[in-house]
C-alpha cells in the first residue's frame, strides 16, 4: 500500500512539471496554477507515505538508500514551497521536480522492504540529525535549480538574444536573491545536522567526529557552501561566480548522497 | 583586486575588503604590513575552505588507517581498472590478468609506499592537513579581529541626526506631511517609533527633530559567535587529540579485564581498575541472523570492590572515572559452552524474571522468586540410546540440551531436561519455576570502545555557541529607522528612513506600517 502511494506522488510531481513546462512554453497561468496545485498534492500524498513507512516500520523512515532518497525528494519538495512561499518564481519547479522525480524513480529500482534497524540507529538522533540534514541539503538543492535558471537568462542577456524563453524566466536579480536566501536557510540546516550527528556519534560510537566518508562529504559540501557565502557577503560575488560554485556544491552535495554509499560505502559504511 | 562594492549589497555587508586606511599603523614594517594584509583578507579564507574541501576528497577515496594488504588490494583493482581502460588488460580475461599480475601488483605496492610518504593513509592527521587548519583559524581570527570596528560602529556609534541628504540616499524612505505643527508630529513620531519597539532617541539640530531608534543590534554579533565557536571546536579537538585516548578492549564473559589497546600509541595500556563482563547477549530479529541488539552487563571493580554496574548497549555507555565504555563488537572466544535460561514464577500471582547464564554448574539463586537453579549437564546434539539413556550425537548445536536442577523455598529440588528447540518437551512439567532454554553458544567476548575526551566538553560548548551564533547571524537582523521632522514654509514633513542588515522584505513591511501610522493619508486605514 505504501507503494501505490509512492507511485501516485511520482506520477503527481510528473504531471506538475509537464505542467510547469507546459507554462514555460505557453504562458497560460492556468499552467502554472495546476503545476502548483498538482505538486502540493504530491507532496501531501507523499508525506503520507513518509508517513505510513514510518509506522510500519515503528522508526523515521530512513534505514535504508529507498527510503533515504524519498525523504531527499520529499525535503527538496518541501524547501521548494518553503522558498516559494517568498518568492513565487513560477517556472522554478519545472527545474527542481524533475530532481525529486529522478531520485523517486532511482529509488523504485531498489529494494523496498522494510528493513529492521541495526542498533547503531536505534535512537531518537536518528530522526533529528537526518531530517536536518536531509533539509539543509535539499535547500542548497534548490539554490541549484536558482543557480541554473541564472545562468540560463544570463545568457540570453549576453547573446542579445531575448528569446521567448527570456520573458518567462525571472529576473536575474530574484533568482540571485533565491539563490542567496536559500543558502542561508540551507547552511544552518546542514550545520545542525552535523552538530547533532556529532552528539549522536560520540553517544553511540564515543567518538563526535571518524572521517568517516559521509561525515568527511558532508564537510567538504559544507566547506564549498561557507566559501561561497563569504564569497558572496565579504567580497561580493553575485551572479555568475556564484552560480557556478553553488553547482559545484550541488556536485557534492550528489556524492555524499549516492556516491558514498555507491561507490565508497563497501569500505566504510555505517552498517 | 578586492574593492568590489556592489551598491546592492552596500547595507547588507558594509565590510567588503576595503583599501587599508591611510595612517593606520604607522611605523609598522612593510612586511608586517605585508603579513596583516595577507591574512586579513576573506579572498584567502575562501581559498583556504576550498583547498581544504579538495584535500578531503583524496581522504575518503584512500581507506584511511586500513592495513597494508588492503590498500595495496584497494590499488590493485584501480590499476587494473585503468589498465582494462587503455586496454593493457582485459579485466574479464583471467589468462590477461595472471599475465599482468606481477606488473600491476607492483604498480600497487609502489603507488601505496608513496601514498603512505605523502601522508594519504592517514590524511587527516597528516602535518599538512594540520598546517591548514593553523592557517585557517589564524586566517579566521585576523579577519574578525579587523571587522569588529565597524561591526562596533555599527551597533553603538550612529548619529541620531543624520543630514537629510543621507536619508534621502537610502532605499526604504517615506515623506509623510501629517499636517500641525513640528512638535505634534515630533510627538507623534516618537510615540510611533515606540510602540514599534524602536526606542528612539531624539536630537535637534538645524531646526529639525531627529530621531533614531534600532532593534536586533546583537544581530551582528552573530558572526563573531559562529566564527569562536569554529576556534573552540578546534582547541576541543586539539585537548582531545593531545590530552586523551581511545582504544578497544576485549572482555571474556565471566571474566575482568583492565588492558586495552590504545590506537595512536599502539600499545597496551592498563587502567587503574578492573571491568568485569558478567554477561554478553545478542538479540535477533525474529529468526534471522539480523542482530537487533546486542548488550554487555559490566562492573566495575576497584580495589576488590563492586562500584557500579550497568547493561551497556550501542547507544548507551559506561562511564566511570571519565572514560567511557561504548559497546562496538562481540565474538565467540571458542571456548567452553553456555546456556541461557530465562526464570520466571511459576504461580500467576507471583511476577518476577531472572536469567540464568551457565559457564559452570554452581547453581544460581534467585531470591524474589524463591527457588535457586542449577545447571547439572548440557548437551549440544541431543539423542536417547537404545537403553532411552541421553548422549550427545554429535559437537553440533543441533538439539541443545540442558538437564537442570530447580529447588524451591521448601527445599524439594526437582530435575528436568530443558530443550531450545521444543519448548514444549518437558520432562518435567512440575518444576516450582517456569524456565524456559533461551540460547546455547560458546562463550562470547564482547568488544567495548575505551574512550578518554577531556576535550569533549569544549567540542559542545563550541557546538552549542555555532548554533547560537549561526542562528543570529542567519535569521535576525539589525534594523535601524532615522526619521527627521522639519519645518520649511511652514509645512511640517516628516522624513522616515531605515535600514536592515537581513531580511529586507520582512523591513520593509514593518517600515511601511509604520509610516502607514503616521500617515494621514493611511492613518485611518490602519488605526482600527
Amino acid at each position: 500500500m505504501d507503494i501505490i502511494l509512492h507511485k501516485i506522488s511520482l506520477l503527481m510531481y510528473a504531471f506538475a512539471t509537464v505542467g510547469f513546462l507546459l507554462y514555460l512554453g505557453h504562458q497560460k497561468e492556468f499552467l502554472s496554477r495546476a503545476g502548483s496545485w498538482l505538486t502540493g498534492i504530491g507532496f501531501v500524498v507523499q508525506s503520507l507515505f513518509l508517513v505510513v513507512r514510518g509506522v510500519k516500520a515503528g522508526h523515521h523512515p530512513i534505514s535504508n538508500l529507498f527510503e533515504a532518497l524519498n525523504f531527499f525528494a520529499w525535503s527538496i519538495v518541501c524547501a521548494y514551497f518553503i522558498l516559494q512561499y517568498r518568492f513565487r518564481i513560477k517556472v522554478l519547479g519545472a527545474l527542481v521536480l524533475p530532481i525529486a522525480i529522478v531520485l523517486m524513480t532511482i529509488s523504485l529500482t531498489l529494494d523496498t522492504t522494510i528493513a529492521p534497524l541495526i542498533p547503531a540507529l536505534q535512537s531518537n538522533w536518528l530522526g533529528i540529525h537526518t531530517t536536518l540534514a536531509f533539509l539543509g541539503n535539499a535547500f542548497f538543492v534548490v539554490a541549484f535549480a536558482g543557480s541554473v535558471l541564472y545562468l540560463v537568462q544570463e545568457r540570453q542577456l549576453k547573446n542579445r538574444h531575448l528569446g521567448s524563453l527570456f520573458h518567462r524566466l525571472p529576473s536575474l536579480d530574484v533568482l540571485d536573491r533565491l539563490q542567496y536566501r536559500s543558502l542561508t536557510i540551507g547552511f544552518p540546516l546542514m550545520t545542525f545536522g552535523i552538530i547533532t550527528g556529532a552528539i549522536w556519534g560520540a553517544s553511540a560510537w564515543g567518538s563526535y567526529w571518524s572521517w568517516d566518508p559521509k561525515e568527511t562529504w558532508s564537510l567538504i559540501t559544507w566547506f564549498i557552501y561557507a566559501a561561497l557565502l563569504h564569497a558572496r557577503l565579504t567580497i561580493g560575488w553575485r551572479g555568475r561566480k556564484a552560480a557556478w560554485l553553488s553547482i559545484v556544491g550541488f556536485g557534492a552535495i550528489l556524492f555524499t548522497f549516492l556516491g558514498v554509499n555507491l561507490i565508497l560505502g563497501g569500505l566504510h559504511s555505517y552498517n | 583586486m578586492t574593492e568590489k562594492n556592489d551598491s546592492r549589497q552596500a547595507e547588507d555587508a558594509p565590510a567588503p575588503e576595503k583599501k587599508e586606511q591611510p595612517g593606520k599603523k604607522a611605523g609598522g614594517t612593510g612586511f608586517v604590513d605585508a603579513l596583516w594584509k595577507f591574512f586579513s583578507s576573506v579572498h584567502l579564507a575562501v581559498i583556504l575552505l576550498l583547498i581544504l574541501a579538495a584535500i578531503s576528497i583524496i581522504g575518503t577515496v584512500l581507506a584511511q588507517g586500513d592495513s597494508a594488504k588492503d590498500n595495496i588490494q584497494l590499488y590493485e583493482n584501480m590499476i587494473v581498472k585503468i589498465f582494462d581502460t587503455l586496454g593493457v588488460v582485459d579485466a574479464n580475461d583471467p589468462a590477461s590478468l595472471e599475465a599482468q599480475h606481477e606488473r600491476t601488483h607492483l604498480a600497487a605496492e609502489r603507488l601505496y609506499r608513496f601514498s603512505v610518504r605523502a601522508g594519504f593513509t592517514d590524511l587527516y592527521h597528516a602535518w599538512y592537513f594540520y598546517a591548514l587548519l593553523a592557517l585557517f583559524s589564524f586566517n579566521l581570527l585576523v579577519c574578525t579581529i579587523k571587522r569588529w570596528p565597524f561591526t562596533y560602529r555599527m551597533m553603538a556609534k550612529n548619529e541620531v541626526a543624520l543630514p537629510e541628504k543621507r536619508l534621502k540616499s537610502m532605499q526604504t524612505r517615506r515623506a509623510i506631511t501629517p499636517g500641525g505643527t513640528r512638535e505634534e508630529a515630533a510627538a507623534m513620531v516618537e510615540a510611533g517609533m515606540k510602540k514599534a519597539g524602536y526606542s528612539p532617541k531624539r536630537a535637534e539640530s538645524e531646526g529639525a527633530v531627529s530621531f533614531f531608534g534600532q532593534k536586533g543590534a546583537w544581530s551582528r554579533l552573530g558572526v563573531y559567535g559562529t566564527h569562536a565557536s569554529i576556534l573552540i571546536i578546534f582547541i576541543g579537538g586539539i585537548i582531545g587529540v593531545t590530552q586523551g585516548f581511545k582504544g578497544y578492549m576485549q572482555i571474556t564473559e565471566g571474566t575482568s579485564e583492565s588492558r586495552f589497546f590504545d590506537r595512536r600509541t599502539k600499545t597496551t595500556m592498563i587502567l587503574p581498575f578492573e571491568i568485569r563482563c558478567d554477561n554478553f547477549q545478542v538479540d535477533y530479529y525474529g529468526d534471522s541472523r539480523r542482530p537487533k541488539d546486542f548488550y554487555s552487563d559490566l562492573v566495575v571493580v576497584q580495589d576488590g570492590e563492586e562500584k557500579m554496574s550497568k547493561r551497556i548497549e550501542v547507544n548507551s555507555p559506561l562511564v566511570w572515572d571519565d572514560i567511557w565504555f561504548y559497546q562496538s563488537s562481540y565474538g565467540e572466544t571458542g571456548r567452553g559452552a553456555k546456556v541461557t535460561l530465562r526464570i520466571a514464577a511459576a504461580a500467576a500471582s507471583s511476577s518476577g524474571e531472572g536469567v540464568v547464564k551457565q559457564f559452570d554448574t554452581r547453581p544460581m539463586d534467585f531470591p524474589d522468586l524463591g527457588v535457586s537453579v542449577q545447571v547439572l549437564q548440557v548437551i549440544p546434539d541431543f539423542a536417547l540410546d537404545e537403553n532411552r539413556r541421553p548422549y550427545a550425537k554429535s559437537n553440533q548445536p543441533n538439539n541443545p540440551a540442558a538437564l537442570i536442577e530447580v529447588k524451591g523455598a521448601d527445599g524439594d529440588a526437582r530435575r528436568a531436561w530443558l530443550f531450545q528447540r521444543y519448548a514444549d518437551a518437558r520432562t518435567s512439567k512440575d518444576l516450582p519455576a517456569t524456565v524456559t532454554f533461551v540460547d546455547y553458544g560458546g562463550i562470547q567476548y564482547t568488544g567495548l570502545q575505551v574512550v578518554y575526551d577531556p576535550g569533549v566538553w569544549v567540542i559542545w560548548v563550541g557546538c552549542t555557541l555555532m548554533v547560537l551564533g549561526l542562528y543570529t547571524a542567519f535569521f535576525t537582523s539589525h534594523r535601524r529607522i532615522w526619521a527627521r521632522v522639519a519645518e520649511s514654509d511652514g509645512k511640517v514633513t516628516i522624513l522616515l528612513a531605515g535600514n536592515a542588515n537581513k531580511n529586507r522584505e520582512g523591513f520593509a513591511e514593518t517600515f511601511q506600517s509604520l509610516g502607514d501610522r503616521m500617515d494621514p493619508k493611511t492613518g485611518e486605514k490602519t488605526a482600527g
